[in-house]
Order: structure tokens, then C-alpha cells, then sequence
């Protein structure tokens, strides 16, 4: 059965309803509840669009075909494989993923000559607006309690989307190193994380 | 940490850094190795969290107006289709809807009311071309428009696909197979005009009759060819 959105209904409530509540009503086509996810979500999917692209337009081309995917395909959402918040991100991060796959092709030839880490590194942000985020904050700064060597290959994997044995060839580091220090970097991240990583499961 | 020797993978894994093959041969190693799996499953909350691991920028509010305009035009359809779209289906269509959620009901009530999917946010003041696409349907005309990096398909003279079908908007770039441009639509009148959405780096757009709900992939061939 398909629920009418009901222009009675106090757009208050929405506020009050769990994400994965909210997912219920978007799957059969409430706007109000998908507004309600957007206002939610935006943001932390705007920044990581936005670090992992580096261009307001191509963020906000990630940003729009990964919230019109949740509104089309909400019913792919499974609440068992994890919170909303982690499946909206995921979807930005595959999108972006396919963005800097298809321009960066060529870049990565020279990658090495222009010291591309650099790229990936928090960037100089005059042109967009700061958010506040108490967890974003902390989790930055759990990134940074890494040893350098681990941050980078976390960074250039996660935000650049390289691949290990891109990175291995960047860094000039063997592959078996390079895995090594993601799975030690990922280690010590949850540690630092404590119950905020399990959150994230 | 684990003492299989496949566990070296499961961080590079978590942040999908495996190569295509390799992360093959170690989803097909986890299966089996219960070690892996625990480590994998450790590994991936903190890799998962990354996505918050950097400064928070908040996104321009013409985004969202932009967004919402598309969903709300779209849900008003699905409300407008009314009971039609309440309709019980048969089973196999059923699941599909299921599956597909908004989109496949909007299909579903498109067919039923018949009115035209698809409504476009022109961007304003960027320069639009237009491409004229190749159908094989006689009589028929396609054409994309283009502006900036969005597009928009307009169609005249076209019939509709078969019962239980509809249009399926598709973006191919160079030879990769084609990927769902996320737009399904019908044609009133013979017209229809759809959001094809970003096409930037995509060679062609094309369109398919597909089963109401649409499709992963193409199961038939082009109606609409277009060269953007």
C-alpha cells in the first residue's frame, strides 16, 4: 500500500522519527520525510563529496545524483547492514569514487610528478561555507593521532580513491607495506573511536 | 588481528583499495575464513567513519532547492496516480516495486493516469545545445538538450512502449556497457520530456523499453540514440 502524505500531518513530527523510520515513509514516496533526511545528511555528504572531488559543481553533482538514488531506491536501504547515515555516505563515496575514476585517468600518469597526496590533503576552503560537526571534529582528530605514514595511505585510499598498489607506486613503498599500514592506521582509528566506531557498524 | 594470511587484505579491503581481482579472490577467501571475517567486520566501522573524517562544509541552498523541486514534482505524481497506483500487482511486478520503491510506482502510475515523468529545473543563464538523436521508430523525433553538464530528453511523435513497460533513460560512456541514468517515462500525446540528469563525460544517451519498474541494464535495444 502506498501512504498519502497527509498536509495535516505537523512537519514537527518528522523531526522526532528515527532515520530508519523516515527511510520507511521516503520508500513510499513521503517528500516532507525525505526533506527530513536530506537536512540531515547534506551536509557531512556535501563535505565528503566536496574533499574527495575538490569542485562545488562536481560536489553538488555528487551530492545530487546520490540523494535522488535514495529517493528513487529507498527501499534498497536495509536497516540490518547499517545506520542511514552510513548508507547515504556510502553511496556518495561510490559516486564520487566514479567521478575521480573517469577524470583522473590521465592525472594519475604524472600523479608522481606533481605530488598528488598534496591534492588529497585538507585543502585551502575559501570558496565554501564551514559546518560545524562535533563528530566530524572528532573523528579528524582521530586521524590525526595516526602515524603520518598510516594517515596517507588511509587518506589517499579513502579520499582519492586509489587503489593499494597506486599508492604503493606513489609512495614508493612495496604493496605489502602499504596494506600493512592500512590495516594498522584502520586499527588504531577504532581504538581511538571507541564506542563511536561501533556506532558505525 | 588475524593469523590467516589473507588478513593483510582485510584493511585495503574496507577501503575498497583491492584491486578489481583481488577483491574478488578475498570476498571469495572470506566466505570460508571466519578470522577474515572478524577482521573485516572490525575493520570496517573505522573505515566506514572516514567519510566524516574531514571538515564539514555546508552544502549551497540552490542545491537542495534543486533537489527537492525533482522530488517534489515526482511525489506529486505518485500521490496524483491515487488508488490506480494502489493497485495490487502480480507477484513478479510486485517484487520489483518493492525492489524499486518510488520510481517503479511512479512508472505505474504514469501508465495509469498518463501523464508525462519527468519534470526539469532548467538551470538558468547557461548556454543549452541541442542534439538530435536517431529513433527507430518511424515518425518519431528525439532530441537532448543540453546545458552546462545537465540534460534534458525531449521526445514527439512517439507511442508508448508496450503495456507494462516503459521508457528507460541510459548513459554510456566510450565503450563501457551502459548505466541507468536513474529516468524512466511514457509519452502522452506522443510527447514526453525527461531529466536525463548529469552527462558529463558520457558519450550517448540512450533509451530502451524496459518492464514497468525499469532495469539494471538494457534488456532490449535502443529506441533513442543520442551522441552528446
Amino acid at each position: 500500500m502506498l501512504s498519502r502524505v497527509n498536509p495535516d500531518r505537523p512537519v514537527a513530527a518528522l523531526h522526532d522519527l528515527a532515520d530508519e523510520d523516515l527511510m520507511q515513509l521516503v520508500r513510499k514516496g513521503d517528500n516532507a520525510a525525505f526533506e527530513v533526511v536530506y537536512d540531515r545528511h547534506s551536509t557531512a555528504a556535501y563535505s565528503l563529496a566536496y574533499r574527495m572531488v575538490g569542485s562545488r559543481n562536481s560536489a553538488e553533482d555528487v551530492v545530487q545524483e546520490a540523494f535522488l538514488s535514495l529517493w528513487r531506491s529507498g527501499a534498497r536501504y536495509d536497516r540490518g547492514r547499517g545506520s542511514v547515515r552510513t548508507w547515504v555516505l556510502g553511496i556518495v563515496h561510490n559516486r564520487a569514487i566514479d567521478v575521480l575514476r573517469r577524470s583522473l585517468v590521465h592525472d594519475r600518469r604524472r600523479a608522481s610528478d606533481e605530488g598528488i597526496e598534496e591534492r588529497f590533503e585538507a585543502r585551502e576552503r575559501t570558496d565554501v561555507e564551514a559546518a560545524r560537526n562535533d563528530e566530524a571534529r572528532e573523528l579528524q582528530a582521530a586521524l590525526k593521532t595516526l602515524p603520518d605514514e598510516q594517515c596517507r595511505v588511509i587518506e589517499l585510499a579513502y579520499f582519492g580513491g586509489f587503489s593499494h598498489s597506486e599508492i604503493a607506486e606513489l609512495l614508493e613503498t612495496p604493496i605489502g607495506t602499504v596494506k600493512g599500514r592500512m590495516r594498522l592506521g584502520l586499527e588504531k582509528m577504532r581504538g581511538q573511536l571507541g564506542g563511536l566506531a561501533e556506532a558505525w557498524t | 588481528m588475524t593469523g590467516c594470511q589473507h588478513g593483510i587484505n582485510a584493511g585495503a579491503w574496507a577501503l575498497g583499495a583491492l584491486d578489481g581481482r583481488e577483491a574478488a579472490a578475498f570476498e571469495e577467501h572470506l566466505r570460508t575464513c571466519a578470522q577474515c571475517q572478524a577482521e573485516v567486520a572490525r575493520l570496517r566501522a573505522p573505515a566506514d567513519a572516514m567519510a566524516l573524517a574531514t571538515e564539514q562544509v555546508a552544502p549551497p541552498a540552490a542545491l537542495k532547492d534543486r533537489i527537492m523541486r525533482t522530488v517534489e514534482s515526482e511525489a506529486q505524481l505518485l500521490r496524483a496516480a491515487g488508488p490506480e497506483a494502489d493497485r495490487p500487482q502480480p507477484a513478479r511486478a510486485r517484487r520489483r516495486f518493492l525492489r524499486t520503491g518510488p520510481v517503479a510506482a511512479l512508472a505505474a502510475a504514469t501508465l495509469a493516469v498518463g501523464i508525462i515523468v519527468g519534470v526539469l529545473a532548467a538551470p538558468g543563464g547557461e548556454s543549452t545545445r541541442t542534439v538530435r538523436a536517431q529513433v527507430t521508430m518511424a515518425g518519431a523525433t528525439a532530441t537532448v538538450h543540453v546545458s552546462g553538464d545537465r540534460a534534458r530528453l525531449e521526445v514527439r511523435g512517439m507511442r508508448n512502449p508496450p503495456p507494462g513497460h516503459v521508457y528507460e533513460v541510459w548513459i554510456q560512456r566510450g565503450k563501457r556497457p551502459p548505466q541507468p541514468a536513474g529516468a524512466l517515462f511514457t509519452v502522452l500525446h506522443g510527447r514526453g520530456e525527461v531529466e536525463v540528469g548529469s552527462v558529463k563525460g558520457v558519450d550517448r544517451v540512450m533509451v530502451t523499453s524496459e518492464p514497468a519498474g525499469g532495469s539494471a541494464a538494457p534488456t532490449s535495444s535502443p529506441v533513442i540514440t543520442a551522441a552528446v
